[in-house]
């Protein structure tokens, strides 16, 4: 549609919402003039309240200043700082939530309960390794699964599914979704990944993980290794008893072939058993990592173990920017921020 | 130097990101202040420390009282008091301290700070 506008104003999109705003004025400004509640508290670019994700159009560097790198990556910036220059678009979303059908290409049992599915890749789910898409079986139940491929390497997605006795999509998708059939899933989503940027290239890495929390980290490692991060990469995983590892053969090659990755699986649930430490994969690297600054810290598993590990991170020195986990629980709607913090469901 | 604000004095931003992390460290290490953090996102709350720092410190703030009286009313609510206030306020001091900041300036944080006592209080 063809719009007239003065030279000084410019249109503002909020989810597909047009407005026309003043060049100069604030995103958080122009929407509170057409009484639009946008969430907002200090108003001095602080607080983050009013963060906003970009669809369309460049963030200002200034609306962007003191996001976590995996955030400026997606677009995000504050409302409060970003003068509008150029038309924008804005969503108070997190991500869309459009499916897109895709093709099984494998599916192959890892351990006893634990299945590694390949996707084909459509051309509109881009993502970033570590990041996890929504599943949707035809009966509508939508799952969230972390993406264990390398964005850019891998030609297929893959998705590391822990079969759950009377699990209505778990066990629909191990034992039905073979080789040649289709289903659905979102764009992709998540704070979990890694940033490649020169000044964090030889910073130490730990990554706690615990079941099937391995595929985004699995993904992450490869992705970091690829882009020669240099700093030394310390994997912890766990399970509580030993088949619930798995994997275990690859991360060990891995071990041989980068003299910098480290892995160390944990088993929570027997007593003794070579080769393995004995605890929850993040106590036992909490206990062995005592003071983790400069860290970059990844967690991915059930919700209480991921907030307990980033929690705890920090308190022994992790910085908050560099502290990443997605933790998986019930979905829930609305505004921008607490997407951010909201996690999706799995079974 | 002549009409250098309180702000300029600590070091600007730099100081307040040097501050945040310790700070915040300090009160989620407080047993009697966890129950209050239990179940906020901690990244977001952070953030929020960090413009309260800003605040602090004399720094460019667009929060006002009723913000802040806003902003803890539901705490108010659940049983925080003076005691929890001051532990805060404690904690604040002590992350100066331990940033070497002088005597004077620690004085002059913490008189903003506590000028946010009987909105945080909402009394």
């Amino acid at each position: 549609m063809y719009k007239l506008t003065d030279e000084d104003e410019v249109v503002l999109s909020i989810d597909g919402q047009e407005i026309v705003c003043h060049k100069s004025e604030t995103v958080l400004d122009a929407a509170h003039r057409h009484n639009l509640r946008l969430s907002f508290s200090c108003r001095n670019g602080v607080c983050q309240s009013c963060m906003l994700r970009a669809t369309e159009g460049q963030p200002s560097p200034r609306s962007q200043k003191g996001l976590k790198s995996t955030l400026v990556e997606q677009g995000y910036f504050l409302a409060c700082r970003h003068e509008l220059t150029a038309d924008l678009s804005v969503s108070l979303e997190g991500a869309s939530n459009t499916f897109s059908r895709v093709t099984v290409m494998s599916n192959e049992a890892l351990s006893s309960d634990v299945y590694r599915i390949r996707l084909s890749q459509p051309k509109d789910v881009e993502y970033r390794t570590g990041q996890f898409i929504n599943l949707r079986k035809e009966s509508g139940e939508i799952r969230s699964y972390s993406l264990a491929s390398v964005a850019g390497r891998d030609k297929l997605l893959e998705l590391h599914i822990r079969r759950i006795r009377g699990g209505i999509v778990s066990t629909w998708l191990c034992d039905e979704m073979k080789m040649g059939r289709t289903l659905e899933i979102s764009e992709a989503r998540g704070d979990c990944f890694y940033v490649s940027r020169d000044r964090d290239q030889d910073k130490p890495i730990l990554l706690m993980g615990a079941g099937t929390g391995l595929a985004p980290l699995y993904g992450i490692i490869r992705d970091a290794l690829a882009n020669n991060h240099t700093g030394e990469i310390f994997l912890y995983h766990g399970a509580s008893k030993k088949d619930g590892l798995y994997l275990v053969d690859e991360l060990t090659a891995l071990e041989d072939t980068q003299p910098n990755f480290h892995y160390v699986p944990c088993l929570s649930g027997e007593s003794g058993r070579f080769g393995f430490r004995k605890g929850r994969a993040h106590d036992v690297a909490l206990a062995d990592i005592k003071d983790l600054t400069d860290y970059l810290v990844f967690s991915c598993g059930n919700p209480e173990m991921v907030r307990s590990a980033k929690r705890r991170a920090f308190l022994q020195g992790a910085s908050m920017q560099d502290i990443f986990g997605d933790a998986f629980l019930h979905a829930s709607t609305t505004t921008a921020l607490s997407k951010l913090s909201n996690a999706p469901s799995v079974g | 130097m002549a009409n250098e604000t309180l702000f300029d004095r600590l070091g600007g931003e730099k100081a307040v990101d040097a501050a945040v992390d310790i700070f915040y460290r300090k009160v989620l290490s407080d047993d009697m202040l966890a129950s209050y953090f239990e179940d906020v996102n901690m990244e977001a709350q952070h953030a929020k420390q960090k413009a309260f720092l800003t605040m602090a410190f004399g720094g460019p703030s667009n929060y006002t009282g009723k913000d802040m009286r806003e902003a803890h009313k539901g705490l108010v609510a659940r049983g925080m008091n003076e005691s929890h206030f001051n532990a805060v306020a404690g904690h604040l001091q002590a992350t100066l301290e331990e940033l070497n900041v002088s005597a004077d300036l620690v004085a002059e944080v913490m008189a903003i700070a506590g000028s946010t006592k009987s909105d945080v209080l909402n009394v």
